[in-house]
């Protein structure tokens, strides 16, 4: 077979779809304008071109207005837009859908590029973001040492809270040299390690000063420290790569200071707040305790040894009443017993004394009659006088049985032989020996007696040996 | 982070004031947290009025430099 021939038709609808499917989105080219050309139905046609090629290119009226006022032939221009084959005339042209002047057109096609090159790198990534210390003690500021923005975050700082450090990594921020002072200011503080949060600063200054923070090695710097780095470089409007890979972007200096140290006076109002809360819950704790001890306490009182000792007296008191009266009924039956007793021998005394007189033979009928009485009472008060004569007996037993007890125990305490010598007791010795029993002396014996204060001689007259408590000899 | 301890202390302040408001606490337990709260409030005062801080400068042998920032604020 031989080589396949195409019709002019085919081969241009082949090679238009080879062209759009190997280019399927949209390009940007950069050239000069040429043959600049609107057309009655308001599409624009023009070449692209530089030294040694050219590219048909096609506005079409729906985004001509895009094209700026000042384009005229030969300006230079970045184009975005997509192939196309007209399949009829075998011309490929561009399709345009912005474009931009070059020149400041250039710089932002990079930018956009890098822009979007970073964030495919996830850079900008929101889960990169780190929290700001809370409470940092050196704040590390990377900006240049003479500008603006050092005195107006040190200003800041120094209002918010002494107590927080500063130390200053200058740069350059703007000039060709900038970047690379800003990358090496950035590492310097991280290699120092002692700053806890970073404010990237920049004091104002046109657009064209921000060229140095849209820089790739910048922007890696900065998404690469170690610590959050707030970025103070933009404006309100612009935003620069630095302040989009930076965890905190403020619009000034100044913002960027706020952000970073906290007012010491609101922290010292928040430790108030809690130290008020602390004695405040305790207090209540405290005093909560307190009303349920209370509450214990009474019904522990209700409960109390107290209270039960009240009804044990209760009781007791009851019992001894109880016993009381059992024991003055006892009493009275023996007060009966006894006053029977009593009656009963008054009448025996009585008949004894009626058999007397009769033996005697002495009766007269109204002694007969009397006699009984008087002698019922007489019998009476001898029985009384007995009593008491017992009683009294008995006193004098017990006293005794005291004075036994008191003397042994007074014997007991002056153990010493010599102290009954100083109530008046007297020693008597023979030949030297203590006479403990008289039996042991006989009349005419000489002995010598001893006080406490001196001493006698005797001689003895006559013994009589008495008796011992049993009564024996 | 050095920072880190104030928060903490905080949070546990806060953890200490509620569990105080709580009805059933023994009161050991209370007094014990009393005693440490007292503890970290003066430790959150020593923390917030630590020492006076510097302005300084970062050299390239990452020695620190005092700087003279009364000179830098006057000019403002």
């Amino acid at each position: 077979m031989g080589p396949k021939t195409y019709t002019v038709s085919e081969l241009n609808a082949l090679i238009g779809n080879l062209l759009e499917d190997s280019f399927p989105r949209a390009l940007y080219v950069e050239g000069e304008i040429g043959d600049y050309k609107k057309s009655a139905s308001g599409h624009v046609y023009f070449t692209l071109l530089d030294q040694k090629s050219q590219i048909q290119c096609i506005l079409w009226r729906s985004r001509a207005q895009l094209l700026p006022e000042t384009v005229a032939d030969g300006t230079g221009v970045i184009l975005r837009g997509k192939l196309n084959l007209y399949r009829e005339g075998g011309r490929y042209s561009l399709i345009v859908e912005t474009v931009e002047v070059a020149g400041k057109g250039l710089k932002s096609l990079r930018l956009r590029e890098l822009k979007e090159k970073l964030e495919k790198e996830g850079l900008f990534d929101p889960q990169r973001k780190r929290p700001l210390p809370f409470l940092p003690e050196t704040v590390g500021v990377v900006t240049s040492r003479s500008g603006a923005a050092l005195k107006d975050i040190v200003k800041v700082i120094r209002r918010r809270n002494p107590h927080v450090s500063v130390i200053l990594s200058s740069c350059s921020v703007q000039g060709e040299e900038a970047p690379a002072t800003i990358v090496h200011a950035l590492k310097r503080l991280a290699a120092c390690g002692k700053a806890q949060v970073i404010i990237l600063g920049r004091g104002g200054g046109s657009r064209e000063d921000l060229s140095a923070f849209d820089e790739e090695s910048v922007v890696r710097a900065v998404a690469e420290s170690p610590c959050p780095v707030i970025s103070a470089v933009g404006h309100e409007i612009d935003v620069s790569l630095t302040d989009l890979a930076a965890d905190f972007r403020a619009e000034t200096p100044s913002a960027a200071a706020e952000l970073a140290v906290k007012s010491l006076s609101e922290l010292d109002q928040e430790r108030l707040k809690r130290e008020v809360a602390l004695v405040k819950a305790a207090r209540a704790c405290l005093s909560e305790k307190e009303e349920e001890r209370n509450r214990l306490n009474q019904r522990l009182r209700r409960r109390s040894p107290d209270t039960v000792l009240s009804a044990l007296f209760l009781k007791t008191d009851e019992l001894a009443g109880r016993l009381l009266r059992r024991a003055s009924r006892a009493a009275a039956e023996m007060r009966e017993k006894r006053e029977a007793l009593g009656k009963a021998m008054a009448t025996q005394g009585g008949l004894l004394l009626l058999r007397r007189s009769r033996e005697s033979g002495v009766v007269k009928a109204h002694l007969g009659r009397v006699a009984p009485v008087t002698r019922i009472q007489r019998a009476v008060s001898e029985k009384e006088r007995l009593r008491a004569r017992m009683e009294e007996r008995l006193m004098f037993l017990m006293n005794e049985k005291r004075n036994a007890y008191m003397d042994f125990r007074t014997r007991l305490q002056g153990s010493s032989p010599l102290d009954p010598l100083q109530r008046g007791y007297v020693i008597v010795r023979k030949e030297g020996e203590a006479v403990s029993d008289p039996a042991l002396l006989s009349p005419e014996d000489s002995v010598e007696l001893e006080w406490n204060k001196g001493r006698a001689k005797a001689r003895i007259t006559e013994v009589a040996p008495g008796k011992d408590e049993n009564g024996t000899l | 982070m050095k920072m880190e301890p104030f928060e903490k202390k905080m949070a546990r302040l806060e953890e200490i004031v509620e569990r105080l408001e709580e009805r059933d606490i023994p009161l050991g337990e209370a007094l014990a947290l009393f005693e440490e709260g007292v503890a970290l409030v003066r430790e959150v005062d020593t923390i917030l009025h630590g020492a006076e801080g510097k302005i300084r400068e970062l050299m390239d042998d990452l020695r620190l430099r005092d700087m003279d920032a009364e000179k830098s604020e006057e000019s403002d």
